[in-house]
C-alpha cells in the first residue's frame, strides 16, 4: 500500500522538469461518420504510470492505437520518444511493449513458446533471450504453468501470459489497455502490483481502464476521457480538487421529517440533499467536522437512524460532476 | 527467424489433415492396384495360354511346333473326342486346341516348294473351310489367347514355309524357325509389359487429390493464424517489418509444401522403384512439384479469404473431391463423358493428369509423339499460370482487406 500512495502522491507539477516520452497534439480520429477523437491532446513524462480513464467506447483504444501507428489519423501530430511514430519506425517500436486488449496470444504454443515467441521477434541473442523469457515468466508467475497451452489457462492466467508476451522485451515504454478487464479481483492485484514494480524497473507506462479504482491505486496521472475528449488530467488529489464536493454523508432512515430536513439543509458546507430509498445523502464542499455537525442534530431531534457512514470523493463523483453522468453504466 | 521457427512449431498441431489423407490414399491406392493386378494378370496370361495338342503327322515340323507352343505355353492331355474338347473348351479349361493333319509336313513343303504357291497365308482351318490337310484348331470364340495362339501359329508356320521355299531342308529349317520365333516373342512379351497398368501411373494420378487436400489442410490454418487481426496488429507493434514476417511464412510454407511433395514422392520410388523410368520420372516430379506450388498458391488465397478455420475442410474437400471426379482423377478418362471432362479444365488437377496420362503412354520420353510433346508443355504453362493467378488473387484480396 506504501507504495502505491507514494505514486499517488507524486506531485504533476514538479513534472515539467522530466522529459515526455509521448506527446500528442491535436489529434483527431474519425471511423466514417463517428468521430473517435476530438482534438485530443496528451503529454506523457519519463517514469509515469499514465492512466486513460474512460467508459466504453470513449477512445482509448483509439489513443493508443494512433500512438503506434497502428490506426491512421485524420489531424493531429504524435511524437513517441521525442521522434515520430510511423509504421515502420522500427527503432522506436524496440522500445515500445505493448499488451493488447484483446489477448493476443498463439493457441496453439505453449505459455513458454509463446513468451518466446514474442520476445525473439526484439531480442536476437539466444542467450539473452532465455533470460528474458525466464524473467517474464517470474514476474508473471507462472512458472508453475510454462507448459500449458492458453485453452487451459483461466481468465486471469491468460491475461498474464498476454502481459509477459508484451513486457517480455524489457521496453522502455509500455502500453497497457484494460489488461485487467474480466479478472478475479486476485488475479488482479497481481497485475497491478507487477505494473508498479515494471514502473519502479524504469518503466514508463500508459494504462488505460474503466475502473476508477485501479487508476487512483497505480497512477501518477489521469487523464479523463468522454466521446473522445480529454475532460481533465491530473493526479487523483488533483482531480478531486477540482470538484465542488470533498465528502458524502450517508444516513439510513426509515423516515424523515420536513422540518427536520431543512434544519439539515442548513448546515455549515452542505450544498445538496437527497432522500432516496430510506436513504439520506448529504453533500458536502468543505469543512472539517461535517460528521460530527450531522449526528449532534440527529441526536437533538430524536431520530432514530440506521447505518451512517461518510465517503470521500471518488474518480466516479470527478467524472460525475464533469459530465452529468455515471464513469459506469 | 522467429517466426519462420514459430510456424513449424505451430504445424505440428495441424497435422490432422495429413494422418487423416494419407491414410487414405494407401487404401485407395492398394483397392485400385488390387483392381489392376486382376487385369493385368489375364493380360500377361497371354504368354502362357493352356494348349492341348494333337499330332498326328509325327513329323520333324509337328514336333518341332509342338515343343515350340510347349515352350511357351501350358500344355494338356485330354482325350481326343469331340465330346471332351467341347467340354473342356466350353468349361474354359484349355483355351486352345490344335490338331496337326497326317501328313501336314508333307503337304506344307510341297506347297512351299511349288512355284505356284497356293494360298501360303493361311495354315489353318477358319470357320468357312473344312480343308483336312490344314490344321485344325477349337477355341473359346472371340478369346483373346486364341487370337493370340493363331498368330504364333501362323507366324511359325509363315517362317518355317519360307525357309523351305528359300531352300532349307526340313531338319534345317524346323531350328531356324525356332530361333526365329523366339527373337519375335521377345518383342511380343515386351510389347505386352508396355500395355500393362502402370502402378507409378495410378500412384502419380491419384496424389492430385492426395496433395492439393493435405497441402491447404496442414498449411492453411496457420497462415490463418497469422492473418488474424490481432496476432497481425501485436506483430505490427513489434520491432519486425511485416514484410520480413511475410517473406519467412512464405518460405515456410513452400519448405513445407515442397517437404510433403518429396515424401509422396519419396513414397513412390519405394514402392515401385524397379517401374520407374528416369526420364519420366523426372517429368513427374517436375508435374508434382508445379501442381504443389499450385496447391500452395490455392492455400494461400483460402486463408486470406477464411478469417477462421471452421470452413475450410468443407471447401477443402469440395474442391479436392470435385476436381477429381471432373478431371479424371479417380475414373478412368476413357470412361468420361467429353462435357464433363470439358468442365474439368477449369481445374488444375485436368491439366496435372494430362502430363500423366501422356507419360503413361510412352516407356521413354524419347518416344514423345509432336502432339505429345505439346501437350505436355501445354500442361506445364498451364499449370504454372493457375499457381500464379491463385496468388495473385490471393494477394489482391489482401491489399483490399487492408484498406
Ligand atoms: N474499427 C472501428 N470502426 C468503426 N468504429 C470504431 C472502430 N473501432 C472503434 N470504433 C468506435 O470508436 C469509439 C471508440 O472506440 P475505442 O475502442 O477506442 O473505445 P475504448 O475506450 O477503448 O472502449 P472500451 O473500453 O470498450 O475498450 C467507439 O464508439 C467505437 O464504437
Ligand atoms: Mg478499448
Amino acid at each position: 500500500m506504501s507504495k502505491k500512495s507514494n505514486h499517488v502522491n507524486s506531485n504533476s507539477a514538479d513534472l515539467d522538469s522530466k522529459t515526455s516520452v509521448i506527446i500528442v497534439e491535436n489529434l483527431v480520429k474519425r471511423y466514417k461518420e463517428l468521430i473517435a477523437l476530438d482534438h485530443f491532446n496528451l503529454d506523457i513524462k519519463e517514469g509515469e504510470i499514465f492512466g486513460l480513464l474512460g467508459p466504453n467506447g470513449s477512445g482509448k483504444t483509439t489513443t493508443i492505437n494512433c500512438i503506434l501507428a497502428l490506426l491512421k489519423y485524420d489531424k493531429g501530430t504524435i511524437k513517441v520518444l521525442g521522434k515520430e511514430m510511423k509504421p515502420d519506425s522500427y527503432d522506436l517500436k524496440r522500445n515500445i511493449g505493448v499488451v493488447m486488449q484483446n489477448v493476443a496470444v498463439f493457441d496453439e504454443l505453449t505459455v513458454y513458446e509463446n513468451i518466446d515467441y514474442f520476445c525473439g521477434l526484439y531480442i536476437k541473442d539466444k542467450s539473452t533471450k532465455k533470460q528474458y523469457v525466464e524473467d517474464a515468466i517470474n514476474f508473471v508467475d507462472l512458472d508453475k504453468f510454462r507448459k500449458f497451452y492458453p485453452k487451459k489457462l483461466s481468465g486471469g492466467l491468460l491475461r498474464r501470459l498476454n502481459i509477459a508476451c508484451g513486457i517480455v522485451h524489457k521496453p522502455k515504454l509500455i502500453f497497457m489497455d484494460e489488461p485487467t478487464v474480466a479478472v478475479d479481483p486476485q488475479s488482479r492485484n497481481n497485475i497491478l502490483e507487477g505494473i508498479v514494480k515494471l514502473n519502479e524497473q524504469g518503466a514508463t507506462i500508459v494504462y488505460t481502464s474503466h475502473y476508477m479504482e485501479e487508476v487512483e491505486q497505480i497512477c501518477t496521472r489521469i487523464s479523463i476521457m468522454d466521446k473522445g475528449k480529454n475532460i481533465t488530467i491530473g493526479s487523483a488529489p488533483e482531480l478531486k480538487k477540482m470538484i465542488k464536493n470533498t465528502e458524502t454523508i450517508s444516513i439510513e432512515l426509515l423516515d424523515i421529517p420536513e422540518a427536520v430536513l431543512e434544519k439539515i439543509k442548513n448546515i455549515n458546507h452542505i450544498y445538496k440533499t437527497e432522500y432516496i430509498d430510506n436513504t439520506l445523502k448529504l453533500y458536502f464542499s468543505g469543512g472539517r467536522h461535517n460528521l460530527i455537525n450531522v449526528l449532534d442534530l440527529l441526536k437533538k431531534e430524536d431520530l432514530h437512524f440506521g447505518q451512517v457512514y461518510s465517503q470521500l470523493p471518488t474518480l466516479n463523483d470527478v467524472f460525475l460532476e464533469l459530465t452529468g453522468k455515471e464513469l459506469r453504466d | 527467424m522467429q517466426t519462420f521457427k514459430t510456424y513449424f512449431r505451430i504445424s505440428k498441431k495441424y497435422l490432422q489433415g495429413f494422418f487423416i489423407y494419407v491414410p487414405i490414399f494407401f487404401v485407395i491406392m492398394m483397392l485400385m492396384v488390387n483392381q489392376q493386378t486382376e487385369k493385368t494378370e489375364t493380360k500377361f496370361s497371354t504368354s502362357s495360354i493352356k494348349i492341348s495338342i494333337f499330332d498326328h503327322d509325327h513329323s520333324t515340323l509337328s514336333k518341332s511346333l509342338a515343343d515350340y507352343l510347349g515352350e511357351h505355353h501350358k500344355l494338356i492331355d485330354i482325350k481326343e473326342d469331340m465330346d471332351t474338347i467341347r467340354d473342356e473348351i466350353y468349361q474354359r479349361n484349355i483355351d486352345y486346341i490344335l490338331v496337326i493333319p497326317e501328313g501336314y509336313e508333307n503337304y506344307i513343303n510341297a506347297c512351299a516348294q511349288s512355284p505356284s504357291a497356293e494360298n501360303t497365308d493361311s495354315f489353318t482351318n477358319d470357320a468357312n473351310t473344312t480343308d483336312d490337310r490344314m490344321l485344325v484348331t477349337y477355341k473359346i470364340p472371340n478369346s483373346r489367347f486364341a487370337a493370340f495362339a493363331d498368330s504364333q501359329i501362323n507366324k511359325y508356320m509363315k517362317i518355317y514355309s519360307t525357309y523351305i521355299s528359300a531352300g532349307a531342308d526340313r531338319e534345317e529349317a524346323a531350328t531356324k524357325t525356332i530361333s526365329t520365333m523366339s527373337e519375335e516373342t521377345t518383342v511380343t512379351i515386351q510389347a505386352s509389359e508396355k500395355e500393362a497398368i502402370s502402378y507409378v501411373h495410378i500412384f502419380y494420378t491419384y496424389m492430385t487429390y492426395i496433395l492439393i487436400s493435405v497441402v491447404t489442410l496442414c498449411i492453411s490454418p496457420i497462415l490463418i493464424l497469422f492473418n488474424e487481426n490481432k496476432i497481425k496488429s501485436r506483430l505490427n507493434v513489434s520491432s519486425v517489418s511485416p514484410l520480413k514476417i511475410n517473406l519467412q511464412l512464405a518460405l515456410a510454407s513452400l519448405i513445407y509444401t515442397f517437404g510433403i511433395t518429396l515424401l509422396f514422392i519419396l513414397t513412390s520410388f519405394v514402392l515401385f522403384k524397379d517401374e520407374m523410368v528416369f526420364d519420366k520420372t523426372i517429368l513427374r516430379i517436375a508435374n508434382a512439384a508445379v501442381y504443389a506450388l499450385i496447391c500452395l498458391s490455392l492455400t494461400f488465397l483460402l486463408a486470406t479469404c477464411l478469417a477462421k478455420q471452421n470452413m475450410l475442410s468443407a471447401i477443402v474437400n469440395l474442391i479436392g473431391l470435385g476436381q477429381s471426379f471432373i478431371c479424371g482423377v479417380f475414373v478412368d478418362r476413357a470412361l468420361m463423358s467429353k462435357v464433363v471432362l470439358a468442365f474439368g479444365r477449369v481445374f488444375p488437377a485436368y491439366w496435372y493428369v494430362n502430363i500423366e496420362e501422356e507419360l503413361n503412354k510412352y516407356k521413354h520420353i524419347t518416344d514423345f509423339t509432336d502432339s505429345s510433346r505439346h501437350t505436355v508443355i501445354y500442361g506445364f504453362i498451364i499449370e504454372i499460370l493457375f499457381a500464379v493467378i491463385l496468388f495473385m488473387i490471393g494477394l489482391v484480396i489482401n491489399k483490399n482487406k487492408k484498406n
